[in-house]
């Protein structure tokens, strides 16, 4: 009897976990971001759908493999020392290297999992790929500068326009006091 | 040279003792769906019912549950006769089998150094076997290097080429180098156990 029911417990403690990993897993593939979960030292431990998509290396070619593998090492360092000291990483720019040896521009953000009495046993990271607002970036950059060129030419046709105007006025003037001139003049010559 | 099976061996391998989880099944799914798809799973399947040991992978494998270690064994011969796998191919089956593991994402937590996965070898065999026994002998960081032991199981030699793969990934995860690994002492070439030797 005591048999049966412990049997019981753990056939229902069996499925629980496997309804657990089910949901995990499912909440791991759906999520648009790469993610990817690996050790202190930087070997990677588990990916999902999302990164094996932006990176184009499958589970065979990255679980178990260095992280170094897609990013620079330095900044790989970088992370797993400021995750491990200060928990949080967020924002920090780096460059993810794909399989296919094409550079992407990204941020990461890193979180430390921590086991109470354990430490740090392991570095969440996830990437956002920066390529579009990269690109919106320099067309904001480019358009900004034709902008500037075309208020330079118009500042200084704004300036020849100006200076024409007091060219005018100035011939104007001479007109009227050579006008006066002549007219003094033959004023004296009649008298 | 790919490992031949007899069909006395394969009856002794179905009436071996013992238990193994069904997440090893789960990883040899995953294996052959990678590999060559759903075409491939069936083709292992009749392997297997060839075998009389009929098996759904896809139906029948649950990580919690547990299996007879037969099953464990013909598996790997099945998978190997299907994809045409030598001892490398069936080693490199075994060097891919914890990348997908639950049971190994449970141990992970261990994954930080050769120490860790030193201690905690004996009790990651446990959550997978019902028989058998795993043991870390030595450990020597200096030169770069482990020895480890497995008791009491004798099934077939193919399964020892699965092992020094498997056993192989996990260690590279905890020292982050790439592992070489040899079975210098083997149940099935007269020794009173099998051990294995893992450099780095």
């Amino acid at each position: 009897m005591v048999e049966e029911k412990q049997e019981k417990k753990i056939k229902t403690l069996q499925e629980d976990v496997s309804m657990l990993e089910s949901y995990v897993q499912d909440l791991f593939a759906f999520t648009p971001l790469p993610l990817c979960f690996v050790n202190p030292k930087g070997m990677v431990l588990e990916v999902n759908p999302a990164f094996i998509k932006a990176t184009g290396y499958d589970e065979y070619d990255i679980v178990g493999e260095s992280l170094f593998k897609i990013m620079e090492e330095k900044d790989v360092r970088e992370i797993l020392r400021q995750a491990t000291e200060e928990k949080v990483v967020e924002e920090q720019e780096t460059v993810i290297k794909t399989k296919e040896e094409k550079e992407i521009p990204a941020t990461v953000f890193a979180k430390s999992r921590r086991i109470e009495g354990e430490g740090v046993n392991g570095i969440f990271f996830s990437f956002f790929n920066l390529t579009d607002i990269k690109r919106k970036e320099e067309e904001i950059k480019k358009r900004k500068e034709e902008l500037e060129e075309k208020v330079e030419e118009m500042e200084k046709i704004n300036r020849l326009t100006i200076g024409r105007e007091v060219k005018m006025a100035e011939l104007k003037d001479k007109i009227k006091r050579l006008k006066e001139e002549i007219r003094e003049h033959k004023k004296k010559q009649n008298e | 040279m790919p490992h031949e099976i007899t069909d006395e061996e394969i009856s002794e391998v179905l009436n071996a003792e013992g238990e193994v989880r069904g997440v090893v099944f789960k990883t040899d799914h995953r294996f052959l769906l990678d590999k060559g798809g759903e075409e491939t799973v069936k083709k292992v399947e009749e392997e297997l019912e060839r075998m009389n040991c009929p098996f759904n992978y896809g139906e029948e494998a649950d990580n919690m549950s547990f299996y007879p270690i037969g099953v464990r064994v013909l598996s790997i011969v099945a998978i190997g006769r299907a994809l045409n796998l030598d001892r490398e191919g069936v080693k490199e089956m075994g060097e891919n089998a914890p990348k997908f593991s639950l049971m190994i994402k449970f141990f992970m937590r261990y994954f930080l150094s050769g120490e860790k996965i030193f201690e905690k070898a004996g009790e990651m065999w446990e959550k997978h076997y019902s028989v058998g026994k795993l043991e870390a002998v030595e450990l020597n960081n200096e030169e770069k290097y482990m020895t480890a032991r497995l008791y009491d199981i004798n099934l077939h030699p193919i399964f020892c080429d699965y092992l020094t793969g498997y056993f192989a990934s996990i260690l590279k995860m905890g020292v982050g180098s790439d592992i070489i690994v040899e079975e210098r002492t083997c149940i099935h070439k007269g020794g009173d156990y099998h051990e294995f030797i893992f450099r780095w």
